[in-house]
Order: C-alpha cells, then structure tokens, then sequence
C-alpha cells in the first residue's frame, strides 16, 4: 500500500520546496547567474568575444597581472590605477627651421596621486617620417625638477619605448637618487626613481608629472606620442598575464558552464532515464544488452578515454559535451531505474491499464514514467555541478574547448602561469568562486527537492 | 432470464508458466496454473470461482480476459475465438471486458485524480470523441457506483478516498466502456466487513440491470450465493466442482467443497466448544502436482484409484459435475 | 470452564498518537476483565484501534506517542507502573506474548526456525542454548509440526507452517496471556481451520489466555468466551459470547453481525453504510452516530458512557440508558 503523496502533484512539490530557506538562497543565486549569463550574452557577443579573448594586440595598453580594484580594501591604500596620456589634442610647439625643418617639443601631463609605484611605463609613439627620426625625451616631476631620460631613435612609424626595462636608465636613476639621499637602502627601478620623494623612505611623490619630447622633424612628418603609465589594478576582476581583463572570461564562463552542467545532467539523465525504462520494462534480450553495456561502461577508465578521444578529435565544447553523455547514458543509475520500473510494471494499475487497452507506450509515458520522476529531477538539478566541475577539470587538465573562455581555461592559465607562488590569488580564486557559486545554487535547490520527494528526509 | 445466449465458452484451457532453473539448463519447467477448465458463461449471469490461494482462479480470470495468453485450449467469446487474438482484434476485445482488481489501493495511478482515472478508458479506444461527452461519461458511471455527488469524488486523487470509495471507482472504470464481461478478482477481500456487502450487492445490481457477466473470483465462499448463478471450486490448478451456486452449497459432492464449507467460519457461539474436521496438510506445489487427483494426498475418501489416475468430470447430477472418482459408474 | 481468578483487568486505558495532522486518539476508556481461561475477542473495521490495543497490552509502540495512561492490571500488579527495562524483563513474553499480525512473513530469513522460535528463552531466561532449541523442537512438535522442520529456514516452510511457528514462538516462555492479533489473516480457509483448532487444543492443553483480534466475526466465534466491539478507539459493546451472537445490542454490533454471509441461513447479509471516522477529527456526541439508524439528537450532542445491562453486558448507547 504505496500512497505516496502525490496529491497536489507539481504545484505542491513547488510550495514545499519554496518553504526551504537553503531552496530559497539557491534559487536567488540561481538567478543572478542566469541575469548575469543574459546580460554577457547581449553585451558582449560571443565572437566578440572569442576574438577579444584570442588577441592580446588590443589589450596591450591594459597592466599586466594587475589585481581587481577592490583589493584597495586589503591593502588600505590608494593603489595606481592606469594612465594614459595622450598627445591627440594637444599641441604640440613646432619652431620652423632652416631646410623645412621644424623644432618639436611636447609636454605631456599627467597627476600621479596613487600611493604605490606603477608597475611599468611604454610611451606609445604613431609618427610619419621620411628620415630616422631621434626624440629627446625628459621627465619632469611635481618638485620641478626635470630629467633627461633618454635619446630613442623610432625604428618603426609605431615604435614603442619601453622605459620600464631600459637598464642604462635604472642606472642612471640610481646614481641621481644616490646623488639626492646617499645610498638607498632599497633597489631603485626605473618606476621608483622616476616617481619617489627624495627621502630615505620610498616613498610616492604625488603631483603634476609631465614628460617631454624633444626632436627635429623633417618636412611633412608627424609625431604623436601617447604615455601609458600602468596600473597595479584594473576593473573588477584584474587582468592577466596576457593583459586581458579577466571579467569577459568569468562573464562568459557563467552561460557555458550552466548551460554545459545543465544540458549535461538534463541529456544524461533522460537518456540513461529511457534506457533504463526500456531495459525494466521489455526485460528479455533487451534488458540483458542494456545490463551488460552498464557492466562494460562501468569498468571503462573515464577520464583516459576522454583524454583519448580528445586527442584524436578536435576539441570543441560540442565534442566534449557529446562524449561525457555517451560516457554516461550506461550509468550504473540505469540498474535503479530499471529496478524502479521492474517494480512499478508489478503494481495492479498498471495490470488495470493493461487490462483497458493502453499500449506499451502510453503504460511507459504516462504510467511509469511519471513516477519514477520525483527521485530523478532532484538527482538531475544535484549533478550538474559535477559536470560543471568536470568541464572545468577537463579544462585545467587543458582537454578544454581551446576557443571559449571558460572558468577552467582561467584556472588553468592561473595554474600554468604560477598565479600561487606569485601571489596572484585573485586569478584562481575568482572562477573558483564563481565555480562554487553556482555549483552550491544547484546543490541547495537539489536537496531541497529530495526533500520534498523523499519524507524521509523531510524529519532530519 | 428467458433467453440464454452464450457470452463465455471455455474449452480446455491451460495457462502454464515457464520457469527457468538456471542459466545453462536447457531445461524449463511449468507451472501449471491452470490446467484444463471448461465452462460456458451465459449473458448477464455471474459464475464464482470458488478457490485457496494457488488454486489458479486468479490466473484463470487473467487468462480469460486475455492478460495471459492460453498455452492451449480456447477462449470462445461472443462465439469469436479469442484465444490468441492481437492487435485491433485484442483491443475490441479490451473494450468488451473488464477487470476489478482485489487492492483497491494499488489499482490507480496516484498521480491521477480520479477523473483521468476514468477518462483513461475512453481516450485509449476513442469512443467518445469530446470531451464534454467524456465527461458526462464518467460521472455518470460515477453516479452508477453511488459515488455523489459526482463533483465531490471526480477531482480528488486516490489517496483521498477509502478502500471502499475506491473499489467503486474500480468497478465505475471497469463499466465505463460498456463490456461484456467484467472479471471481478477477489473485489473485496481486502476490505471491512461492514463494506463488504455494499460493494457486492453494487456489482450484483449493475450486472442485473446491465446484463453483464461476472467472473466473481473468491475464496470465501459464503458471499458466493448472493451474487452469482453459477459456483466452480478450483484446487490446484483443476475444477474440482461446478454447478449452480445453489446446488454446490447444499448438496456438496466432493471432498474438497465438504472441506471447505466445514471450514468457512460462521458466527456462532457454539463454535468454540467443538473441533472442526477439515483436512490436514497443504496443497501441491503446481510445478510438479500429482499425476492423479490432485487432492489424492489430503483426502480422507481417497482409495486406490484416486492415487493412480485422474479423474475426469462426472456428471453426477443434471448440471452437476464432479471431478472425483468417488461419483465414477465403474 | 474458568477458574474465578482474574488474571487481567485493564481500566480507563487511553493511547494517543502525535502526527504532522494533529493527535490521534487511537484508543479511549478500554476496560475489561479477564479470568484464567477466558478469550477475549476484539473485533471491529480495520483502523478502529483493535491492533492498537494489542501493542498497547505488551507495550510495543511507536516513537511518536502522545499519550500512553490508564491500568493494566497483571495478576493485581499495575504494570503501567513498571519501567520500560522491568517489564522487558518480567512482563513482556514472560507473562503476555503476542502474535503479530503477518508475524510468519516477520521470520529473519538467515536464521533456522528452530533457533528463532528458542529466542526469546534465550534472550530472557538466559537458558543455554541447546535447551532452549530442545524445547522449542518439542513445543513445535506440539504445535503439529514435524520436529525436523527446527532445522529448517523460513522460506523452506509453508505459510501455515510459519505461522505454527510463530505461535511456538509466543508460548516459549510458557506465558499467561497470549495475545493473537489476525493470526489467520493471511492463511487460505482450510489452513485456518486447522490452525484455529490447534490454538483451541493448546488453549485448553496449557491453559491459557487469549486476547485474540480479528475482524471476522464468524472466526471469533471460533474461540472467544467474551466479545468486545471497538469502534473509533472506543469499545462499544463487550458481553459474553453467547448474549452477543445471539442478542447484539449496540447498532453498530448488531450492523456488524448482519455483514456477515452465512452458509447455514437463507439470510441476505446487510451492510452499514459510511466509514469509520478519522481519530483525528472525531464527530461530536456518539462516535457512531453519522452511521446510525437509530441516532436522535442525543446522540449527535452527547456522548453516552458504558451502560451496564446485565453482569458482564456493557454497551456504549443512548438506547439503553441514561434515561430517554
């Protein structure tokens, strides 16, 4: 006498499973992740963004490494941001000389007010030139004092000038700082030189900082010139070793992994769901080659097969979706359900049915299917997050899809890069949160629903 | 009851089931539940089958409506041969019958309200095309089992009803195509006394007023002479007996009938002080009965014959038959 | 045929039941008596609180009880007073055993019958081993079995079998009181014949007491002295068997007796129309009354208490006391 308590049947399940509290917060965070999938899908279009995340040409004025801003709030400090100063609208002094010839000069400023030294400095130079053009640039600082930094000859119209690792002025610095406060009781690089108060103490020297360009231009040639002082930090999620912001990856990660955990667990479960329905329902030969084929599956090393077979093919998120589902139809699941099925096929309604006429098919889509769902949907909405984990395995094992940014490839790129030993937290640990965000949402809405399907846990 | 047209004729019938010993044996032995009926079932009369658990009536009253398939035998229905019909002629033969089954509580499905219970029916053969004709369908079988109002029983889902309520709307879902032949497999063994009766004297009406036949399969034979005409008492897979229900009760032949008339309890308080006499030992196991009667080993009459051959049905009085040696003219 | 010594006396026994939909008044005011020898049967629908009254004699209960007060009193001893540990031990098996409804399907099946029906004599007497198995061959043999089927397991025995077995199982410990809760429920008619004249035999044999539960009027026939009706966690009527098969006084007793078909009689059986109500939601005044031919307003306000009608013929009805 089996009354199982199907009285309201959906709708009830539903209210039940809205009186949970931990339901409640998994479904909010559900939303927000699905908000924030629809809101990437429509701002940031998916070739845009495969093509952004491909390219490092477009970031290239983006800090390398550089932490989210929020970090500030660890630090308790004002932490540089990037600046970028630009000669377009600005201009330029130019005194005709004999020959054609024209006197250049350019005073680019710029307020550094940050309480840290940037981490790097490339003066971006787009000129036109008809013979090599030579630029005297000088650094002027807040204290008004002014620095011959360096002669640079272009060798190309978009020459950069790396200031950073340019040996010959980190030398020059340090006999200047020598010269100012003796001998420096720390490494002078060429950011600290070049932004540091005078004092025994590193210190930042807040101010108006300007940089100069001196040269002599040909007739007809051109000169701009853009300074790009780096930042420590960049938006809300930092920036990695490719200087790409890392928040395109992580938006993007949230539609992919939901939606690959998602069709996973759902094409998994209905399938071995059929499978096992059949394999209970007909028995004979078909059951007995369904059963073996579980028995074999579940001898099969998973994970070196997929290794295999990602190998031979060409990963693409499709494929690897396409093989975890074949790799898991012929669960060992299949065995319960065919049980399950084995053991509803008894029960007198189904006799009764039969006895009225109804066809196989109507028995196994309406009568038994029915009810062996309520253990099964809490069971699909609880394993997507293992295969969301696994995609995310699959991609630090680097068996990713190579296109797509996702939680894992960020992980994985983290990894490879040594973000740990270098102190790049944030790197990990933003998809592993996000990881765990929405594998905790599924997990609470899961449990929930066991509960409201399985009394027995409804006391504990 | 002036005109007797045949519904049900039954000839011979055997019902055995394989079973496998292993995997290797090649092998298989049977159990043979039923094994070798005939009788014949006239429209709108009920017939009990009369039997202990094992005694193959429930396998019979299966194999009747065609849940099972005969191994041999036939299944004459209407005067269509029935025995071994498929599809489209099998589905023809689904609406012309109708089961009640004995757990009232397992005979829907829970996730159904009792509306779609009763609609299912009507949705598989396609009868009646609306679905306001369906409805009125329905509740008006639903008013035939006494279930009103309609409205209060039609949406509610099983486990809202008592064994008794739902019983009824087996029988409404059993009659809601309008069959035949309705085959009733212990409809009330497992409820109360005190329902017990409402739902037979229900099922009796409703064949009486819509000339169905009834298979009434029990093992009390007590209720069988209120609700049926006709009385076979089956034992291991054999009729043992078969006569009106009348006749059966009050003038018993064989052995196994007298057993279990004595043995049927009657409220009597004279009962306790005295012993009853029925006869010891269990029944045989189907796979391998006796080769002869197969109540031979428990029969307190039987004599050398009964333990070497079996005996056929004898027709001991005019309608009266007897499989037992004890009424052979030799 | 009864000895005048009371052995159990039971009064004002209640048991409730908490549930998620609110208590369950499975029983209210059980009180009877009886002496050495005598068979109580307690009959009613099922749901009506009768198994109920049986794991409440030898207490075997749920967890989720509410209430569980009253006296049942043991050869004069109140053994509601005793702790769960003391009646274990010298009350439970000792003096009342019962036999559970289904109890031949309740056999563990890894263990000989033999070695399962010794059990209790082991567990409470403390008896070796080997003369607990000897005594349960012999008890078995005289319970019709052949001895060899000690040896055997359970699914290598019958169901009547099994069941003899069981009630071997209950009279191990020679008890006083022994209580059958549908001990034939299960067993086809013939087997319940031979069983019911083996639990007379034994009865008489060993002297013993029965409470025996069952919703079958004609099989409580078969053995009880004394009848009480229970209907809604209440009894309604008890007497002895003689006066109530022949002269039933409550209308629902009277309803009960008059289901029953007959073989012997030409009567056509009638029935009580409705169900028993829900214990949680009991109906005001007499619980029977929404079944009642008879029911006037009294009965739909007021709920009647025992009226006694002879020595030992109490029913619970407006129509035979109180004043009309």
């Amino acid at each position: 006498m089996s009354r199982s308590k199907h009285a309201g049947g959906f709708r009830n399940a539903l209210k039940e499973v809205f009186s949970y509290k931990s339901a409640l917060i998994g479904i909010a965070i559900l939303l927000l992740l699905v908000c924030l999938s629809i809101y990437t899908i429509i701002t940031i279009p998916l070739p845009e963004a495969i093509h952004a995340w491909r390219s490092s040409e477009i970031w290239s004025k983006n800090p390398r490494n550089a932490q989210p801003e929020w970090i500030e709030i660890f630090y308790g400090k004002k932490l540089p941001r990037t600046i970028i100063v630009s000669s377009k609208g600005i201009n330029a002094s130019e005194t005709p000389l004999e020959d054609g010839k024209r006197a250049f000069s350019l005073i680019l400023f710029f307020n550094y007010d940050y309480e840290d030294f940037p981490p790097e400095i490339i003066v971006f130079f787009n000129s036109s030139y008809s013979e090599k053009l030579t630029i005297d640039v000088y650094w002027i600082r807040p204290d008004g004092e002014e620095i011959r930094l360096k002669r640079h000859t272009l060798r190309r119209p978009d020459d950069k000038l790396y200031l950073s690792n340019d040996l010959g002025l980190e030398l020059q610095l340090e006999r200047l700082v020598e010269s100012k406060i003796g001998k420096a009781n720390f490494t002078v690089t060429v950011e600290r030189g070049l932004f540091m108060e005078y004092s025994k103490t590193l210190r930042v020297l807040k101010g108006r900082y300007g940089i100069r360009f001196e040269s002599v231009l040909n007739a007809g040639d051109t000169l701009e010139a853009e300074v790009v002082v780096y930042g420590l930090v960049y938006g809300l999620a930092g920036t990695d070793h490719l200087r790409r912001p890392l928040i395109i990856g992580l938006l993007w990660g949230t539609p992919i992994a939901m939606s690959f955990g998602l069709a996973a667990s759902i094409l998994t479960t209905v399938l071995s769901l059929i499978i096992g329905t059949i394999s209970g329902w007909y028995g004979g030969v078909i059951d007995s080659v369904i059963q073996r084929a579980t028995e074999i599956n579940a001898v099969l090393p998973f994970l070196p097969i997929l290794i295999l077979l990602t190998t031979f093919y060409r990963i693409d998120i499709f494929v690897i979706l396409l093989s975890i589902i074949l790799l898991n139809i012929f669960s060992l699941g299949i065995k319960s359900t065919r049980i399950l099925v084995m053991q509803i096929k008894s029960y007198p309604y189904i006799e009764a049915a039969q006895a009225y006429g109804a066809s196989n098919l109507r028995l196994i889509l309406l009568y038994v299917i029915p009810k062996i769902m309520p253990p099964v949907v809490p069971a699909m909405i609880s394993s997507v997050p293992g295969f969301v984990f696994l995609e995310a395995a699959l991609s630090f094992l680097g068996l990713g899809d190579p296109f797509l940014p996702t939680w894992g490839k960020i992980i994985n790129d983290a990894y490879t890069h040594g973000a740990l030993y270098k102190g790049f937290y944030y790197w990990i640990l933003e998809p592993a949160f996000l990881l765990i965000l929405c594998s905790v949402s599924f997990a609470l809405i899961g449990i929930a629903l066991e509960r409201t399907v399985n009394p027995k846990l409804k006391e504990l | 009851m002036s005109s007797d047209v045949r519904l049900l004729e039954l000839e011979d019938l055997r019902k055995w089931f394989e079973i496998r010993r292993g995997f290797l044996s090649s092998k298989t032995n049977y159990v043979k539940a039923v094994d070798g009926v005939s009788f014949s079932l006239d429209e709108g009369k009920a017939v009990s089958l009369v039997g202990e658990s094992g005694s193959g009536k429930t396998t019979l009253g299966k194999t009747i409506i065609r849940l099972y398939e005969p191994n041999s035998g036939r299944i004459i229905f209407q005067g269509k041969d029935v025995t071994h019909i498929r599809a489209n002629e099998l589905k023809w033969y689904r609406r012309m019958t109708g089961l009640v089954q004995q757990d009232p509580f397992g005979a829907f499905a829970s996730h159904f309200t009792i509306f779609r219970s009763l609609e299912e029916p009507l949705l598989i053969h396609n009868t009646v095309k609306s679905k306001e004709e369906r409805a009125e369908r329905i509740f008006k079988a639903l008013e035939e089992v006494r279930l009103t109002p309609v409205e209060d029983f039609a949406y509610k889902y099983p486990h809202m009803l008592s064994g008794g309520q739902l019983q009824r709307v087996a029988i409404a879902r059993a009659i809601i195509l309008e069959p035949k032949l309705i085959v009733a497999d212990e409809p009330v063994s497992m409820l109360d006394a005190s329902v017990r009766i409402e739902i037979l004297t229900l099922l009796r009406r409703l064949q009486e007023r819509l000339r169905l036949g009834v298979i009434y399969i029990t093992h009390d034979l007590a209720t069988t002479r209120f609700f049926s005409e006709w009385a076979l008492i089956m034992y291991a897979g054999h009729v043992m007996e078969k006569a009106s229900t009348q006749e059966v009760l009050r003038n018993p032949l064989h052995p196994y009938t007298r057993a279990l008339l004595t043995a049927t309890p009657e409220p009597n308080p004279e009962n306790r002080n005295r012993f009853k006499e029925v006869p010891p030992g269990e029944p045989p196991a189907l796979i391998d009965p006796p080769k002869s009667c197969r109540f031979s080993p428990r029969c307190p009459h039987a004599f050398d014959k009964c333990f070497k051959e079996e005996p056929p049905e004898f027709e001991a009085a005019s309608g009266h038959w007897v499989k037992c040696w004890l009424y052979g003219r030799s | 045929m009864s000895e005048d010594k009371t052995v159990l006396s039971v009064r004002d026994l209640k048991l409730y039941y908490r549930t998620k939909k609110g208590v369950v008044k499975a029983l209210e005011e059980i009180a009877f008596d009886l002496k050495k020898e005598d068979v109580l049967a307690v009959v009613g629908e099922s749901g009506c609180g009768k198994s109920t009254l049986a794991r409440a004699l030898v207490r075997v209960l749920p967890r989720n009880i509410h209430t569980y007060e009253g006296k049942v009193i043991l050869n004069g001893r109140n053994v509601m007073e005793l702790d769960e540990e003391t009646f274990r031990r010298e009350v439970r098996w000792k003096k009342i055993s019962i036999v559970f409804q289904g109890a031949m399907n309740s056999f563990n099946p890894v263990f000989r019958i033999g070695y399962q029906v010794a059990e209790p004599l082991i567990i409470h007497d403390n008896v070796e081993k080997k003369e607990a198995l000897n005594r349960a061959r012999q008890l078995m043999e005289l319970m019709g079995m052949p001895g060899a089927f000690a040896e055997r397991y359970p699914f290598e025995l019958s169901g009547g079998m099994k069941q003899r077995a069981a009630i071997a199982m209950a009279l191990i410990t020679n008890p006083e009181i022994v209580i059958l809760d549908e001990p034939t429920s299960a067993l086809d008619v013939l087997t319940q014949a031979n069983i019911i004249n083996l639990l007379k035999r034994i009865k008489n044999e060993l002297r013993l007491t029965y409470v025996f539960i069952t919703h079958d009027l004609g099989l409580a026939s078969e053995l009880a002295n004394k009848v009480a009706v229970i209907y809604a966690g209440k009894m309604v009527e008890i007497s002895a068997a003689d006066v109530f098969y022949t002269e039933p006084k409550h209308p629902y007793s009277r309803g009960l007796i008059a289901s029953v078909p007959t073989l012997s009689t030409d009567r056509t059986p009638e029935f009580i129309s409705g169900s028993p109500p829900s214990l949680i939601d009991l109906p005001s005044g007499c619980r029977f009354h929404p079944r009642c031919r008879f029911a006037w307003d009294k009965c739909r306000t007021e709920e009647p208490s025992m009226f006694r009608l002879e020595e030992n013929h109490l029913v619970r009805c407006w129509l035979y006391g109180g004043g009309k």
